[in-house]
């Protein structure tokens, strides 16, 4: 388990002077718990690491009514300087399993001016142990990135309470991020792309083609040209809908500081009615998806329907003329000549008619195709799965018009709240009605460039299809011409490759967002403080849903501030699982959003989340309860507290 | 550097390619995307040329 082992500050921040912090493990107790009120130096605990190791702070310092950056080397130490002087402070992270392997080290400096302090920081360095050794490496970005790359950093080293805004709106796009991301689909991304450019690149260097090479190469350049513009196009859109949306919130924000009471209860309204059109409009949308899927598994039972009915009918009036009999054996046959006797009773002789017939009924058996027969008794089944696939879709047709028209009503009801709010007139208040009125029509705005955006797309679809096409034709042709034959080859290998990628990515994508998903049940499920027990679900669309067992629907948007706290934890968790990385994690405030009861009982269950990591929890004192503390004391490894006076804090083990 | 720090999804799925000149070029490009995933830009045509030209069947020279 790579853990970190020490962290050593110098002259960082409030910590003045060397302060070495032990987070080593010791079997089975991984946890350290770094205890502090708030401005003590927690946070920047979690700064240090993240500029030590990335050159950047997590966490700003808020110092009175304003956030302020403080300068990196200790004030305490800046006071004693003049304008000019510098003072230099480093940080190093010493990382291992049981034993120092790695010494991460940072130095910065800040300079005292006329008007305050600037800093500056070093390049990391790395020392790496070699036997009895310390080397210096030459790469210790490489190394870095090895053991935990920036990209997927914040899901190890990370600030408790803003996971509770993981869970707000645009939460989407946060987990899609998170799952690309330490999934690796990114670096499947840059190899795909990379590999079709360099493609292009070769494709381009096939010179003096003549003829209709020649032709097809300059029509597939220019319509290229074409699907590239089509793509800014699409950007530049992506970009304006954006900057409407971040209008539309700005507008919301001004609406909610509304003082009238009808306003606020009329804005929560509609907040409650987008939620639950968007629930609608996606159980809709995965009706008509499972429609699809029926029909392409019924469907041709289905559209075929008349036909088998009718061959399954002659079928059978050929079985009654016996003209189709029932596959018998033919050792059966034997087996009654043998016997002398026949079902019926009537005694097989030798030369007797009998025989006679069972010899001929044994030739006319070999006749019939078994295939025939047996195809024959798949017919039923047939039909039978064409009836109840479309039993299914007939059932899921009424399942989505039911959806519509909720989703119509609860439109109608907020087209409603609008008016209303367009409407409302208070003195010495927002003017609520302008900037819903503002409101509406920037919404309005931002669908027509939806709508455009998805004309753009389809746009892009047909080009992209044309230019395949043309790249097929003109591989064709550069095929008859044996100096470009490298070339194609080339050409064609690059495809395979990126067509074989592209199937690895479809199958990971599915493979990962299942994975997650029962990560993260299981974990929400273990941390959270109810008896019950939750199903979590994680959309092809990256949507998660929580269903309790006392509710209907999707009850994400009702989650209190601590429950989101814990569903961010769980995904976390869920990630930092697949990621495939054994990377220490470390929370500033895990339980800061927690009220009192629920907190023991997550305390009773975080030392086992992500079991087998070293885990370092910086937390106040008011998560960090006696009974908190008597939850997880078996798990401790290391517990400090942070002493924090005059502007320094001093790091004392329990 | 090897494909062993990429995600063990990819790679269990790349081994199960059957060309095996196919196979190792992506292995390559996976490992040099890899090398290079916190950076923004990186050198990655030349090498790729190279690839292609020790993995794709009778080839030549593709730089200019």
């Amino acid at each position: 388990m790579t853990e970190i082992l020490k962290l050593e500050l110098n002259n960082y921040r409030q910590y003045e002077g060397v302060t070495e912090i032990d987070l080593s493990t010791d079997g089975s107790r991984t946890v350290n718990i770094i205890e502090g009120q708030n401005g003590a130096g927690k946070s920047n605990i979690l700064n240090a690491l993240n500029l030590c190791f990335y050159n950047q702070e997590a966490h700003q310092e808020s110092t009175g009514d304003e956030l302020e950056t403080l300068p990196y080397v200790s004030e305490s130490v800046l006071d004693e300087l003049d304008p000019g002087d510098k003072a230099d402070g480093y940080i190093e992270i010493h990382l291992g399993d049981e034993n120092p392997e790695y010494i991460f080290r940072r130095e910065f400096s800040t300079f005292v001016t006329n008007s305050g302090y600037n800093d500056q920081t070093g390049d990391l360095s790395l020392q790496i142990q070699k036997g009895n050794q310390w080397e210096i490496s030459s790469s210790p970005q490489t190394i870095l990135n090895e053991l935990l790359p920036a990209q997927v950093k914040d899901y190890f080293i990370f600030d408790g309470e803003a996971l509770t805004e993981f869970f707000e709106e645009g939460f989407k796009e946060r987990v899609k991020s998170g799952i690309i991301d330490v999934s690796h689909i990114g670096v499947l991304n840059d190899s795909i792309d990379h590999v079709k450019t360099v493609r292009d690149d070769i494709e381009r260097k096939a010179e003096d083609l003549q003829g209709e090479a020649g032709r097809l190469k300059q029509e597939k350049d220019e319509q290229k040209e074409k699907l590239e513009d089509l793509r800014e196009e699409k950007e530049e859109l992506e970009e304006q809908k954006r900057e409407t949306q971040r209008e539309i919130d700005r507008i919301d924000q001004n609406l909610r500081g509304a003082q009238d009471e009808e306003v606020q209860e009329l804005i929560n309204r509609r907040d409650d009615l987008e939620e639950q059109i968007d629930d609608l409009e996606r159980e809709r949308d995965q009706y008509r998806q499972e429609i699809s899927n029926e029909l392409i598994t019924a469907g041709p039972a289905v559209y075929a329907a008349d036909a088998l009915e009718y061959t399954e009918d002659q079928l059978d009036k050929l079985k009654q003329k016996g003209q189709l009999p029932p596959k018998i054996q033919d050792w059966f046959i034997d087996d009654l000549i043998e016997q002398g006797e026949c079902l019926c009773g009537r005694p097989i002789q030798s030369e007797s008619d009998v025989k006679a017939h069972l010899l001929e009924m044994k030739e006319s058996m070999a006749d019939v195709d078994t295939d025939n027969l047996e195809g024959k008794s798949e017919i039923p089944r047939i039909i039978k799965d064409g009836n109840d696939g479309a039993g299914q879709i007939l059932k899921r047709r009424q399942w989505i018009r039911e959806k519509q028209d909720k989703i119509e009503e609860k439109d109608r009801e907020l087209t409603n709240i609008n008016s209303r709010l367009k409407a409302t007139d208070i003195p010495d208040d927002v003017d609520v009605a302008e900037l819903a009125k503002q409101q509406e029509s920037l919404e309005s705005q931002k669908e027509e460039i939806n709508r455009e955006i998805g004309r753009v797309e389809n746009r892009i679809e047909k080009q992209q299809e044309k230019v395949d096409s043309l790249r097929r034709e003109l591989k064709q042709e550069l095929k008859k011409q044996d100096r470009h034959q490298s070339i194609v080859n080339q050409v064609e290998f690059a495809d395979r490759s990126v067509t074989e990628m592209e199937g690895i990515k479809t199958k990971i994508l599915r493979q990962i967002r299942a994975d997650t998903e029962e990560n993260m049940q299981e974990y929400f499920n273990e941390l959270i403080w109810k008896d019950d027990r939750y199903t979590i679900a994680l959309k092809d669309d990256y949507t998660v849903e929580v269903n309790g067992p006392d509710s209907d629907g999707n009850r994400i948007g009702s989650l209190s501030a601590g429950e989101k706290q814990v569903l961010a934890l769980s995904f976390m968790a869920a990630l930092s699982d697949i990621s495939g990385f054994n990377a220490p994690v470390l929370i500033d405030t895990p339980l800061g959003r927690i009220s009192s009861d629920p907190k023991e009982d997550i305390a009773r269950n975080l030392p086992d989340y992500l079991e087998g990591t070293q885990m370092t929890f910086l937390m106040t004192d008011e998560e960090y309860t006696k009974e908190v503390q008597s939850m997880m004391s078996h798990r401790i490894a290391n517990e400090y507290e942070l002493a924090y006076a005059d502007g320094k804090t001093e790091v004392i083990s329990q | 550097m090897n494909t062993d720090q990429v995600n063990r999804l990819i790679t269990d799925e790349v081994e199960t390619i059957d060309d095996a000149d196919i196979k190792k070029f992506i292995k390559d490009i996976l490992a040099h995307e890899r090398k290079n995933i916190d950076r923004e830009r990186y050198e990655y045509k030349t090498q790729y040329k190279n690839l292609l030209r020790e993995y794709a069947p009778d080839s030549e020279d593709n730089d200019d």
